[in-house]
């Protein structure tokens, strides 16, 4: 499809819309069950249109223009959706931010959610008594009126919105810490073409249920689990991330139950599932057409081990399936093939960092490195490799990936100097390494300094940021890298600082403010945290503490002479 | 030795193993923060594992409400203490 044709198809089409034509045709139609608070709900088209509609009456009594924006800090529950979509219904700009955790201290929370308030002009903040009660402690300097359900006008009636396709339609915020959350623009136009584009790879159908246990506030979980099915038509049944975490085989209930054939999740959350299953357990997973492994690297020995232990119970290889994905594009730039399991290529590891190049062996002498393929992209998306340069690199050789599209962002809300250093002449460039061979994308690594953990990208040098005062530690010496685990099949986080103390009771001390200050700050608990004397980390040339030549000491027998 | 000294012997046993930790750094006041890795995917592969371990099952609902390894131990002295009640019965 032209970009011109591509336009006018979508000129006028806005999700409103898209959701008021299924509201005509199947009303009564199944959108979600969602498991919130020992109660199942479940959520018609009707019934989302007639909740939804408080929302909408409150955006239009505190006079919001269209485009302005709504923050919705709600637990993920019924009501959480109904403040997104009735943002949406009146024309505003909703963004879903995460609700406070329950180890989580109150004035970090609220630090951050203010500023992001603060930046993005929040206009209302749609959330829960308890949390707008919390909120009179920790104002934001730019007004913002909170509403909870009590707050709410009494109507079912949508309002008819005044927007048009090219309008942003929500933001998506990225995880991070204090000041590096960042707004990503997603205009309905974009929206729709992700939704369209996606469904036609995936195959959707009215056959297909989803189930989720993603947090909406993540990319995966609002696109894939939330509007993929509620402007395709196809239901969705959702848990809470917190219950899932607990309790991770509740996901292979609501399976067995609903007879789901289709998940997102993270490359972790498969180790989760195969690390906390019983082997005397059993479910029939036979209905899943695709396990679909996102938002982290995507591991073929995870998979490998998923099918496996799963096998059994109905999981077969060609129904795991892999997607490269990010919120810039609004979600995924490829996608494995349905029906076929994803190839996975082994090539030479040295090549790999001497040379640039993938090169495929069957050395078995040779240092190997396994890479899962992340599919072709999906219609109307280019993807391709470029050097340091802007140069465009053939198949097979390592640069940074970069995508292209109808449905790339707009930017980043309000922050032009970050969009422009990504958002570069119609491509984003997504600081992640990887290569192409046969129109196939592989992903191996990452440019910058950004750390995934558990499915979600924080910036190393944000974390040390976060731990800038912490008693006892060298004034900026202290370094975060990730390390990856088998076992967890995802990265850990790994917490180096120097200190002149020796004593013992002192050292767990300041390795107990490191885990606190880590946890308040940024939600993230270090999987190890070394204290060493001073000059044990080492500088570049530039002054700046080398993050790879220390992880690479660390990894080091220098480590165990220089621990205290 | 009482129960619950017995409960906290085994379980600070599976935390240790767990979460490599040393079994001695282990107190009753012992939070989740003191302890390196114990976020809440190590949490629920912890309280699976002391399930398997001590054959009980928690009450889900009371899994984020624990503060201290004193307060896990008293929830699994709770799942217990009616198997305890059987044992007696049947002996």
């Amino acid at each position: 499809m032209s970009l011109l044709s591509f336009w006018k198809k979508y000129e006028q089409d806005t999700v409103s819309q898209r959701i008021l034509e299924r509201l005509d045709q199947t009303p009564d139609r199944l959108y979600a069950r969602v498991h919130f608070a020992d109660t199942t709900h479940s959520i018609s088209y009707r019934r989302l249109a007639e909740c939804a509609a408080p929302y909408a009456a409150a955006c239009a009594k505190a006079n919001l223009s269209a485009g302005d924006r709504v923050v919705v800090l709600k637990e993920q529950g019924p009501d959480l959706l109904y403040a997104f979509f009735g943002a949406i219904f009146a024309g505003a700009v909703p963004t879903i931010l995460a609700p406070p955790s329950p180890r989580q201290d109150p004035a970090h929370f609220w630090r951050g959610h203010r500023e992001v308030m603060d930046r993005i002009r929040a206009q209302l903040l749609f959330t829960t008594s308890k949390l707008k009660t919390e909120l009179i402690s920790f104002p934001t300097d730019h007004a913002v009126t909170a509403i909870t359900e009590e707050d709410l006008p009494s109507t079912t009636r949508l309002p008819i919105p005044d927007t048009s396709s090219q309008d942003v339609a929500f933001l998506q915020h990225s995880s991070g810490t204090t000041g590096t959350k960042k707004g990503v623009m997603i205009s309905h136009a974009a929206l729709l073409h992700q939704v369209d584009a996606y469904a036609r790879r995936l195959g959707l159908n009215e056959r297909d249920h989803i189930v989720s246990w993603l947090p909406l506030y993540h990319d995966m979980g609002l696109i894939a689990c939330c509007l993929l099915p509620v402007l395709s038509g196809v239901p969705v049944t959702m848990i809470s991330p917190f219950d899932w975490t607990m309790r991770p085989t509740l996901l292979f209930d609501l399976i067995e139950r609903a007879k789901a054939s289709l998940v997102w999740q993270p490359n972790f959350a498969f180790q989760h599932l195969i690390n906390c299953v019983r082997p005397d357990d059993n479910w029939d997973l036979s209905s899943v057409r695709a396990f679909i492994d996102c938002s982290e690297r995507c591991r073929p020995e995870t998979l490998d081990q998923f099918a496996s232990k799963f096998g059994p119970m109905g999981v077969r290889k060609s129904s795991l399936h892999t997607c490269y994905a990010m919120a810039e594009t609004v979600f995924a730039a490829t996608q494995s093939e349905p029906g076929k399991a994803p190839r996975t290529e082994t090539i030479d590891a040295q090549a790999l960092v001497d040379e640039g190049v993938a090169r495929p062996t069957l050395d078995t002498h040779a240092t190997t490195s396994s890479v899962l393929s992340c599919g072709k992209p999906i219609d109307d998306v280019t993807v391709l490799i470029m050097d340091e340069e802007g140069n465009r690199l053939p198949d097979r050789r390592i640069g940074e990936i970069c995508v292209s599209g109808p449905c790339l962002a707009r930017g980043y809300d309000r922050q032009p100097e970050k969009s422009a250093s990504v958002f570069r002449e119609g491509w984003y460039h997504t600081r992640d390494l990887g290569y192409l061979s046969n129109g196939e994308l592989f992903v191996t690594g990452r440019v910058d300094d950004l750390l995934i953990l558990n499915g979600r990208n924080h910036y190393a040098h944000d974390l040390e940021f976060a731990l800038r005062d912490t008693s006892g530690i060298v004034p900026g010496r202290i370094i975060s890298f990730s390390e990856y685990r088998e076992d967890l099949g995802s990265d850990v986080l790994i917490v180096l600082a120097e200190t002149r103390e020796t004593d013992t009771a002192a050292l767990k001390t300041i390795k107990k403010n490191i885990r606190d200050k880590m946890l308040d700050e940024t939600g993230l608990v270090p999987a190890s945290i070394h204290l060493f004397p001073p000059l044990w980390l080492i500088k570049s040339t530039s002054g700046k503490i080398s993050r790879e030549a220390t992880a690479q000491k660390y990894n080091s027998p220098a480590r165990e002479e220089g621990l205290i | 030795m009482t129960s619950t000294e017995e409960t906290f012997g085994r379980v600070c046993s599976v935390i240790a193993a767990e979460l490599g930790c040393a079994e001695c750094d282990l107190s009753a006041a012992t939070t989740a923060e003191d302890v390196d890795g114990w976020d809440s995917l190590a949490h629920a592969r912890l309280i699976l594992s002391l399930e398997d371990h001590l054959n009980i099952r928690f009450p889900g609902e009371k899994l984020f409400e624990l503060d201290c390894i004193g307060d896990l131990v008293s929830l699994a002295d709770e799942a217990l203490a009616p198997k305890k009640e059987n044992t007696r019965v049947v002996a």
